[in-house]
């Protein structure tokens, strides 16, 4: 079986898994890192960075009173928050990016959208290099939101529901999914402003994620937070500079536009800011050995230019991916 | 040989009849009588305001309901959840009516309250003094919003009267609780008795087909309790009530008093269908809409002439 159909039945089970689970007992909680909000009480995961950001629930004017000694809570609140950063790291050493780009719900989610466009022969817009510049701190900006701001609330700065909850798009995307549109409703938890701002800043995502694909995924904080750690999994991807011919192939068929892979000649690890592991370079790459995913330092999975024929096998000339032409715009 | 067989039979017999009379033996064995709050629908007035009718019951649980004129000095008061200088909530008594022999009071509110029902009563017997006190958190979500408030006159409680407190763990918080259609979503509870945490102590959880539950409260007297969402999802498909009272309840004894403390808990599944959301669930709707359609034409605008770099 080809690796990107592997890559679409992995995909779709773990949507329904993530997101419908619980109708068949399956329940997560806030252990996955996924992006699954907790207002559809039915899903079987939540997302992990609401816990994370409540620090301030050590200082909980309910709770203060029944604090066996002081500050109790507060060191439960930061407990909570080393846990869940646990949990991030044991799926980073396992899992990698590979969780963005085959686990995650809502990647999946954006790949049904691109696919719904692609049905409809609209062609993606391209972004200039300056633009992807400019939309390279917006991750690091809702880092900053998710874990640096609690600490302004675990000292009083400001109270209430965290943050980056009350304009995260993604609360107002997916549970629709579920039933649940109530994260559309003007002053539903988060209060008037913000819940405006959240369906403005929905809109405009699930608009991007249509003509771009995988947009979300170039300011999402969890794949930044991944990227920081990912020196550290266990599964890397490489590249053998040596047998690389510059085809650009890699390129030409990222989903996320990256063309480091492509320009990289003296690096061995090449995993990106933005990079998802869909695979798909290694598969279009015909340099036997050029591209690779390795597991413990083990071989999984490298390009080589029979596979890539029986791919161009089944798809047709039309979409001949050893084409030489540079990635257009 | 048949004696060892009769024997084990018989062991068997023993484990059979122990277990299936486990929820018996469950059942509060302290044989209190606890008084509680029991929610009856919902009723919408003309005006947009809504009334919650509660009745005050008495006995001992599941089924043993008493006459509850047995107790003595039976108050009730409501909070909006409105603070005084000193943080406290301020209190405003509720007229004890009767309905069907049985006696229950009526909050009304014209605009969105959440509110919190105390009901205290006194008995002596056997030489002891037991006092009671139930008490309920709910909203109110009333749309009458340019009618005045009718709250009377503050009232200042007895403390005796709060001894055992039962809160919900986020019971002020909208969502999750009552705002959105609940079914496993656990919820905290939090014990205190005399302001101090009730902590380690069985507290028993009573749901309306008269099962009991048995849950220990932890250092801080909080314990975690999941409605089970099977029943629920039975509740939902057949629509046959629109929301499910649970009461949760516990007694503690100091010297010759004995306090027994209850509190109703309700899960209310009819917030979305209602449509108490509707008027702002349009206005956020129509944002989203008006935002999709600009950053479309914003994208189109953008969007330049494809063509080759060749």
């Amino acid at each position: 079986m080809k690796v990107f159909r592997i890559r679409t039945i992995t995909q779709i089970i773990f949507f329904f898994i993530l997101l419908y689970g619980s109708y068949i007992g399956l329940r997560f909680m806030n252990f996955m890192p996924t992006w699954a909000c907790t207002n559809p009480v039915d899903y079987s995961s939540a997302c992990y960075l609401l816990p994370m950001q409540r620090f301030q629930y050590g200082l909980n004017p309910y709770l203060m009173y029944s604090m066996p000694f002081p500050g109790y809570f507060i060191i439960q609140g930061w407990m909570a928050f080393l846990i869940f950063f646990l949990y991030l790291i044991i799926f980073i050493i396992i899992f990698n990016k590979l969780w963005c780009g085959w686990i995650c719900p809502f990647g999946t989610l954006q790949d049904g959208i691109s696919f719904i466009r692609k049905k409809l022969k609209i062609r993606e817009t391209q972004f200039s290099e300056k633009t992807k510049h400019s939309i390279r701190p917006i991750k690091y900006l809702l880092i900053i939101l998710n874990f640096v701001m609690p600490f302004g609330f675990a000292f009083g700065a400001v109270a209430a529901t965290p943050i980056f909850c009350r304009i995260c798009p993604v609360k107002t995307l997916l549970p629709p999914l579920h039933g649940n549109i109530l994260n559309l409703t003007i002053g539903f938890p988060p209060g008037v402003v913000y819940s405006i701002i959240t369906c403005i800043f929905a809109a405009f995502i699930l608009i991007m994620i249509f003509f771009r694909e995988r947009f979300f995924c170039t300011i999402c904080p969890i794949c930044a937070m991944i990227h920081i750690f990912h020196k550290s999994s266990l599964l890397q991807f490489k590249k053998n500079v040596g047998a690389c011919d510059s085809c650009g192939n890699c390129w030409r068929v990222c989903p996320v536009d990256i063309k480091e892979v492509y320009l990289e000649k003296k690096k061995e690890n090449v995993i990106q800011e933005n990079c998802n592991l869909c695979l798909k370079c290694i598969e279009a790459c015909p340099q036997k050995g050029a591209l690779s995913i390795k597991y413990f330092n083990k071989t999984i999975f490298s390009s080589s230019r029979e596979y890539l024929e029986k791919i161009i096998g089944r798809k047709g000339k039309k979409k001949n991916a050893t084409d030489n032409s540079p990635r257009p715009g | 040989m048949r004696f060892y067989r009769i024997f084990n039979l018989s062991i068997f017999a023993v484990f059979f009849v122990l277990a299936a009379g486990l929820p018996l033996a469950l059942a509060d064995s302290s044989g209190n009588d606890y008084m509680w709050l029991e929610f009856d629908k919902k009723i919408k007035n003309a005006d947009g305001s809504i009334t919650q009718p509660l009745f005050i019951r008495y006995g001992q649980f599941p089924d043993k309901k008493q006459d509850i004129r047995a107790l003595s000095r039976i108050e009730a008061f409501y909070t909006f959840g409105e603070k005084n200088k000193k943080g406290e909530d301020i209190f405003y008594k509720l007229k004890i009516e009767e309905k069907d022999g049985l006696p229950y009071v009526l909050v009304n509110s014209n605009r969105e309250n959440w509110c919190m029902i105390l009901v205290s009563a006194r008995r002596a017997a056997d030489g002891k003094a037991y006092e009671y006190s139930a008490k309920t958190t709910f909203f109110l979500l009333g749309k009458n919003k340019y009618a005045p408030e009718v709250k009377g006159v503050p009232v200042e409680i007895d403390k005796g009267n709060k001894r055992f407190d039962i809160k919900l763990y986020r019971e002020r918080v909208k969502e999750l609780i009552t705002y959105s259609r609940i079914r496993t979503f656990p919820i905290r509870v939090m014990v205190a008795f005399d302001g101090r945490p009730f902590s380690n102590r069985d507290i028993n959880i009573i749901n309306e087909f008269g099962e009991l539950q048995q849950k220990k409260t932890d250092r801080s007297g909080v314990f975690i309790y999941n409605l089970p969402k099977n029943r629920q999802d039975f509740k939902m498909k057949r629509r046959e009530r629109d929301f499910e009272q649970d009461v949760i309840f516990s007694g503690y004894s100091v010297g010759n008093v004995v306090y027994l403390g209850s509190c109703a808990v309700l899960f209310d599944f009819s917030f979305v269908n209602e449509g108490q959301y509707a008027h702002i669930l349009w206005q956020g709707m129509a944002i989203f809409i008006i935002f999709v359609a600009l950053s479309l034409v914003y994208a189109l605008i953008l969007r330049k002439k494809f063509k080759f770099n060749l």
